[in-house]
Formats: structure tokens, sequence, C-alpha cells
């Protein structure tokens, strides 16, 4: 603990805060003199917006909870008090419409945002050493979002926000032995129902908003304290002047304040224009089916999660019993290649061998619906090893062979396929998409070791790319 | 872009942050608006506080009907006239007789004279029953001459059972009572001459 | 080795975009339901918006509640509260209540097997050429109970009951391939015949069946135009906060080399 300072730089009512809390040292460590690369293009927005997003849903959500009521129970006109609570905010509350289409399409914005923030990531290598913990903070926090949608999700209380909610935690009854009391316990009833709605309020509105506002800054913090990559992957510390700046930085205010400024300007613009003209978003953003109230005793004819959930629920449902064996025969596969053309010592070869055919053993007794969802989970999971899956000698795609390029394309879209397999109803041609979808989709992540080592890199630049403007 | 001179490049720059920072406090506030807005009473608390339809033609005079707005007891109580012409003999006694400060709600002008009412039903006396000094519902206390707590010149009127106020049949109070002011009268009008609407007069709904 | 690998990557993916190219034409051909009709929804003609409360209120409201809308509320479609009272109201509601039906849930559950659905949100929840088609395809079928049905909702509960207005209609068979196997030949309509004349002619049923679904359109949101006119505001605004912030932006990195 440093001694109290009474000579400070700044004086007045800072100088005395900064004698007691460190408010302008942060202010340059985090804004002033935080060096970020200067050549950051399009794809570096997605971060800000986020946080930007983030701000919206909780301002928004704070006045929207003032009249929202979660009640499951029916009302004298016969409509549930909570979709009847949605209603009144939408009509009778001053302002209140403006405040739901913002919650609404800013749940869909903040989907959008992410994965194309993600994406970066992919595009740059921005989850390589020494940034592995920034994304695996990252990582924690698509998981808490995806919570924090889903619980949401179910808030209004509308036919799809009862039965997603009904299908999702019946995944749960899957697990073998304590599978349907799991389900059970989750929901605090037999069915989705009033004790389902209370809990997923409480998380939704207090519990998750917590963990995620956490994650958030932990992640920024995990950043500052490495510095942000940059779509050349060169690291900008590397070169430095005479006074320890790096060469090709530059300091975060007033340079990127003021440019993303203008960004959050124009996402402000596709924003409000979707909450004013086209907030059911042609029914993704709030979907037709959820006008109607929850009824129990009606299914609707097609049930599909909100269209962020939809390429991993595809996954799930892609998961049949020829997949799974095809499942098995990988997992067998890769635990026998392992143990010929690994390189680790014969201890771990055999480990990793055994690991293998007890995954596959288990993949054969477990069923099809329990698998689906493991793989679907996997499939999230699979993210957070990416910094140790990717093993290619430079870091940005600007200098990986072209084809690296390629193949990132195909999985960009391949995981829209997946998303718009699983919007419609299950088909057979779409049964099959789907599946050849699920295992590439794993095959881009699980073989990387072997295709991001190889083909003609080229030489990064020691200094980066930048035209100034 | 032909502007290179530094000087002129802060001059733009302050001019720009100046007119940016104008129009991003513009926005930030339309953004909370939607937030603020929101707090006003919505349309089904208006609607909760509508205006409320009495039948007073089986009211006899010397009773009273209480009936509820906006949450508050309302007392519609028929004068005999007797109790009407007698209101002004006891003004020395009260607090403030010409009822010059109100308390939550302004006088109506048609309730501006002795009566407290409008003078063509000037035996219909409405007022809303909730005690101005803190809230508590005074209970009525028709019968004239003292006993218990009230005074030997007792004219007839309300005893707060709180703090011990009193109220004249006018919703006047009396001098020296923890209340300090007169029972508000709220904006009424007769329909017909057997009934009676509260919260609505001729400038509309209040 | 490798690039054969990877061209096969590439292979495959073509592949499945032409699968789900196929899956998007392949699903709206085979739906078993008629193509929708367009309604003509206008929420500016405030005389179609009366002309459906009215409709509404003589054919729908017994069975099916408007419980988002207060009376008072009727107001922005034009009418006068001395017409919200004289023509709207019950014996029972006041203006500032809310337009709840007067047929009690079990009761109807009891006579119809299922009770009648709230209709404030319908025409957000089917949308409005929805409603205006299935308003206009009720025909007589003696095996359904209520004597009607209805292509748009199969075996309905609900009776036609714009039938005095429209007249009855038969429909008009013929052999045709049966959509979930083409080798099947299944009896389809393919149009219908009016048994009865009704009250009105064709444009006059479809004017009544077109104002009622506008007048459920505006219900779904009764200041929808509203919302548009505060957002051309707010989208002109935003547009000049871009270009201030571009302007702001690059006369800072004017810095940058």
């Amino acid at each position: 603990m440093a001694d109290y300072n009474p000579n400070t730089e700044t004086t007045g009512l800072i100088g005395w805060i900064d004698q007691r809390f460190p408010l302008t040292k942060m202010f340059k460590e985090h804004m002033s003199e935080y060096y970020a690369p200067k050549n950051f293009n399009f794809w570096y927005i997605f971060g800000v917006l986020s946080m930007v997003v983030l701000a919206i849903q909780i301002l928004t959500g704070i006045f929207l909870v003032m009249n929202y009521k979660p009640d499951a129970s029916l009302n004298s006109a016969g409509v549930p008090v909570a979709f009847a609570s949605v209603e009144y905010i939408m009509r009778e509350v001053s302002g209140g419409k403006y405040l739901r289409f913002m919650h609404s399409t800013g749940a869909s914005a903040f989907f959008i945002v992410v994965y194309l923030h993600m994406f970066r990531g992919l595009l740059y290598g921005s989850y390589r050493k020494p940034r592995e913990l920034v994304w695996i903070f990252g990582c924690l926090i698509f998981l808490a979002l995806m919570a924090e949608a889903f619980m949401g999700y179910l808030l209004p209380w509308g036919q799809m926000s009862f039965w997603g909610a009904q299908v999702i935690v019946n995944l749960f009854s899957t697990i073998p032995l304590i599978g349907p009391d799991l389900s059970v316990f989750i929901r605090g009833d037999f069915v989705v129902g009033d004790a389902t709605l209370n809990r997923f309020f409480s998380f939704h509105v207090i519990a998750v908003p917590l963990v995620l506002i956490g994650l958030v800054v932990a992640h920024i913090i995990a950043l500052h304290e490495v510095g942000s990559n940059n779509p050349d992957g060169v690291e900008i510390k590397a070169l430095k002047d005479a006074s320890g700046k790096p060469l090709d930085g530059i300091p975060f205010h007033p340079y990127y304040s003021v440019h993303d400024f203008f960004g959050i300007a124009v996402f402000l613009f596709l924003f409000f224009a979707v909450v004013f003209f086209w907030p059911t978003g042609g029914g993704y953003f709030l979907e037709d089916n959820n006008y109607l109230q929850a009824n129990s005793m009606q299914t609707p004819v097609h049930i599909a999660p909100v269209w962020y959930f939809t390429p991993f629920y595809t996954m799930l449902r892609a998961v049949t019993d020829p997949l799974r064996y095809i499942f098995v025969a990988l997992a067998l596969l890769a635990g026998v290649m392992a143990y010929l053309r690994g390189n680790m010592p014969q201890k771990s070869k055999i480990k990793v061998l055994a690991g293998a055919v007890i995954l596959a053993l288990l993949l054969l007794i477990w069923k099809s619906a329990f698998v689906g969802f493991l793989i679907m989970g996997a499939a999230i999971v699979v993210l957070f090893f990416l910094p140790w899956l990717d093993k290619s000698p430079v870091k940005s795609m600007r200098y990986r062979p072209s084809w690296h390029m390629g193949l990132l394309i195909c999985f960009v879209i391949n995981f829209l396929i997946l998303g718009y397999l699983g919007v419609k109803p299950p088909s057979p041609v779409g049964g099959y998409v789907a599946q050849v979808g699920t295992l590439i989709y794993f095959g881009f992540f699980l073989l990387m070791p072997w295709w991001t080592s190889v083909g003609e890199f080229k030489q990064p630049p020691e200094r980066v790319t930048f035209k100034p403007h | 872009m032909s502007d290179q001179n530094p000087k002129e490049l802060n001059e733009e720059r302050r001019k720009l942050l100046i007119a940016t920072g104008g129009v991003s406090a513009l926005g930030a506030a339309a953004f909370v608006t939607p937030m603020v807005a929101s707090f006003a009473p919505s349309v089904k608390a208006k609607a909760g506080g509508a205006p409320v339809e009495v039948d007073i033609a089986a009211l006899k005079p010397g009773e009273q009907i209480v009936t509820e707005w906006r949450g508050k007891p309302v007392w519609v109580v028929r004068r005999t006239e007797e109790m009407t012409a007698k209101l002004s003999a006891h003004n020395n006694d009260l607090a403030d007789p010409k009822s010059e400060k109100p308390y939550s709600m302004p006088l109506p002008e048609y309730c501006n004279n002795e009566f407290r009412c409008r003078p063509e039903h000037k035996d219909v006396m409405v007022m809303v029953g909730v005690c101005t000094h803190l809230g508590c519902s005074p209970e009525g206390k028709f019968k004239e001459g003292g006993g218990g707590s009230l005074p030997e010149a007792w004219p007839g009127g309300y005893l707060c059972p709180c703090h011990g106020s009193t109220f004249d049949l006018a919703g006047r109070v009396f001098k020296n009572k923890p209340a300090p002011q007169n029972l508000d009268v709220p904006p009424y009008m007769f329909v017909s001459d057997t009934k009676i609407i509260i919260g609505k007069d001729e400038k509309g709904e209040a | 080795m490798r690039a054969n690998i990877v061209k096969l990557v590439y292979l495959v993916t073509a592949c499945m975009v032409a699968g789900v190219l196929y899956l998007m034409s392949f699903g709206a051909a085979h739906s078993t339901t008629p193509p929708l009709k367009s309604a003509k929804v206008n929420l500016s003609d405030k005389a179609s918006l009366q002309r459906g409360a009215a409709a509404f209120r003589d054919y729908c409201f017994n069975c099916h509640g408007l419980s988002a809308v207060r009376y008072n509320q009727l107001t922005k479609i034009g009418l006068s509260e001395d017409n919200i009272k004289q023509y709207m109201l019950t014996t029972t509601t006041k203006p500032g209540d809310m337009m709840t039906v007067g047929m009690n849930a079990a009761d109807a559950k009891k006579w119809f097997g299922v009770a009648p659905p709230d209709l404030s949100l319908m025409a957000s929840a089917k949308g409005t050429d929805y409603i205006f088609s299935y308003l206009n395809d009720f025909y007589r079928d003696e095996t359904r109970p209520t004597g009607w049905n209805n292509r748009y909702w199969p075996n309905a509960a609900m009776p036609h009951v714009l039938w005095e207005e429209q007249g009855t209609m038969v429909p008009i068979m013929e052999d045709k391939p049966d959509p979930a196997d083409h080798t099947k030949m299944v009896p389809t309509i393919v149009g219908f015949n009016k048994a009865t004349a009704g009250k009105r002619d064709e444009a006059g049923y479809e004017q009544l069946t077109n104002d009622i679904t506008n007048f459920l359109f505006w219900a779904s949101e009764p200041d929808r135009q509203s919302r548009h006119f505060l957002g051309y505001i707010v989208l002109a605004f935003l547009l000049l906060l871009a270009f201030l912030a571009s302007k702001l932006s690059k006369n800072y990195w004017k810095d940058i080399h």
C-alpha cells in the first residue's frame, strides 16, 4: 500500500481525490496513456459496441422491471399477468413501448455484435499468447450472455417463451441417472411454471448481470495488461521509442475515444432504425408466436430457439444414432492417431488412448438425445481451447496462406447454414446438411493443430501497415 | 484535407467538440426521456383515478354517504337546514374560516362561499375525509352538544381519533388543534338533482 | 494432398449451400395451406377502423376479448367519448375499463372445447394477411360440429359468425396430387360456389373483412403511427450526430502519421 502522497500533479478537487483514490492514475493507465495500435480497422469497433449494448440493456432493463410482473397466473381476463404486464408497458406506461423495443432489439444486437467481435479474434489471432486469458474471459462472457438471453426470453411468457424453456430444460432430463430429478430441480415444478418464471426473473435481473459486469471488467483488465492485438498481428510493444512508448501505438484517449464515438453513432443509427421501424425484425427479433400467451396445453407447430441460439441447436438436433456412431469412430481414431503419431512421452500416449476408448464407450452407451446435448455444450467449450489449438506461426490471416482464409470463410458459411437450419422445421435433407455441418464445425477446431501449421506463410512486417487518414 | 495549419486544426477541433458535445447532450436527454416518462402515472393509474358517480336520491338530511375517489374516502353529507344555517355562527372558533389556506387541492371557485359547496345545493357537502394533520380519517360526530372530548358548544362535525383534531360540518378545522388546514373539497358537479359526479366539473376531469 | 483436402472442404461447403437453397424453395412449395390473400391495412383510414370496430362489437366481441385495449382508447380511431359510451360500452362497463369479453373462459371451454383467444395481439401473432384470408375462407362442412371449416385453421372450433353477411360458400372439389406424397391423388378444394346469398356482395364482404382486419391491426398497437413519426426525427438526429462525430474524428486523426 502506497503512503499518503500530498504531492500529486493534479490540484483542486481532482487533486484531493487523487491523493485518496487513483482516479487520474487509472485514467492515464487505461485511457490517455494506454497505447493501442494505430492500425485498428472496422473489425475493432465491436468490443466497444458490446459495452454500449450492455449499457442499453441494463438501463432499459431497470425501467422495465418497474412495471413488469413475473407472475404466470391468469388475470380476470384469462391472460397471464406477466404477459399482460408486457402489454401494459407497451400501451399504458409513458415511453414504455420504446423501452421494450430497445430491450428486445438490444438482445439481438448484443449477439450480432458479439459474434462479429469473436470473428475479429479468429481473423487476427487475438486469442494467441499472451492474450489467452482475454479470450477465456470472453468465452465466459459468451456463456453468461447465452444464459442471460435464455432466461430473459421466458419473461414475456408467450408461447415461444414457454415452450422454448420447456424444451431446453427437458434437455437436462436426458442426463443419465440424475437427469429427470435435475430438471424438476431447475424448474421448481414438474413443468415450466410460475416457480420457473420467478427464479429466471431473479437470475436475469440481478445474478447474471452482476456476473456479466464482473467478467467484462476482468476481460478489459486482462486486455490492458498485455495490450491490444492488431490486424497485422504485430506486437507493437516490441519496438518502443526513447521514452518507452510503442512506436506504432497511439494513446487510446483521445484518438480511439473519438474514433469509437463515430462508430457508436453509426451503430446507434442502425439500432434505432430497427427500434422505430422494424422492431419485430421479420419475426426474428420478436417472434410472431410469442405474441400468443403461453398455453401449456397447446404446443406450437414449430418450436425453434431465438435466432442467435440456432447454430448450436442445430448441432444438438443433428445427433441421431448414425452421427453418434461417427463420433464414436472419430474418438477411437483420434486416440489411435495420438498414440501412433503424437509427440508425447509414452505414458501420456497411453493415457490419451485410454481416455479416447472410454469416451468412445460412453458415447456408445449414452442415448443420442444426451449425446446431442453434450455436443451442443462441446461446441461452445471447444472455443475455450482455441489459443492452444491454433498452431500457426503467424497470428493474422493477412500473412497466412490464402486457403486458411478460405477455410475460415467456409466455417462462417457453415455456421450461418447451421443457424438457418435451426430456424426451420426438421427435414430429411436438412438433417443430412446439419450432420455434415456439425462435423465441419468440430473439424475446423479440432484439426486446427494440423491445418494451421501447414502452408506458405508470409513474413509479417516489423511495423504495422497504416495509411494516414 | 486542405487545412494543414495546426492553428486552424485546433480551431476546427474546438468548434467540432462543442457542436458534437451539444448534439450528444441532446441525444442523451432524448435517450433518457422514455425512462423518466415511465415514472409518470400510467393510463391504468389515471383510469383508477377517474371520476366517481354517487346517487344521493336516498340521502336524507343529517345522513352521510362515504365513497372512494383516488384511493381516498370522500364524504357526501346532506346537512339539515339548521346545520347549514348555523355554519357561520362559530367562525371565531375556526383556524381558517374563509378557507384561504387549502390543504392538497385548491378550493373550487363554486365552493368559495360560507357553505363551502355549490350554492344551488347548499345542503349537500362534499369533502375528502382525510385529516390534514397526518392523514387519518375522522369520525362523524353529527350530534350537537358536548360529551367525551367534544366541547360544550359542539355544533356537530367530525373528530379525528388519532390526535383529536375537530372539523365542522363544512370540513373547516377548529382552532388549537393539531390539524392546520380545512378538509379538501374535490371538484364535483350535479349531473342531475339526485346524482353527483366527484372528480369532474365544468372545467373537465380533475 | 493438402490442396485436395482444402478443395474438398470448399466443395462440401458449396454442396451444403446448394442443399440449403433447395430447402428454401422446397419448403414453400409443399405447404398445405393455400397462399395468403393480401389485406389492405391503412391506419389513416379512420372510417375503415370505425366500421371495423362496429363489426368487431357485433360479431366478435361476444366470444373474443380485446383485453389490452381500453374503451376510451377508441378515441384514437376518431370516435368521440359520447360515441364510445353510446355504441361500444355495455351496461356494466365504463370508458376506462379494458375491453374484456363477457364469456367466461370455463364456459367457453365447455361449449367450444377451447377458450376463444383474446385478439389484442392476434394481428402481430398471425399477420394481417392471415386474418383477412381466414375471415374469407369459411365454407360449409357437414362433418364439423359447427357445420363450418376453414383451410387456414383446419377444424377450427369457431363457427362462421359472418355467414349472414357473406352467404354460404360450398367447396368445389377436384382430385389433385397429395402434397405429402405426389403419387397419390386426394380430393382438394379448388374454389368455392355461393350456395346462398348474404347481405353483402363479394366486394362488400371483402370490405367488411378488411375493415375488421384493419381494426385488429390497429388494436395490436394503437399508436403505431406515432412510433414511425418519432423514428424519422430520431434517425435524422443520429445522422447529424454521426456526421459531426466523423468530422471530429478525422480532425484528431490528422495528428497520426
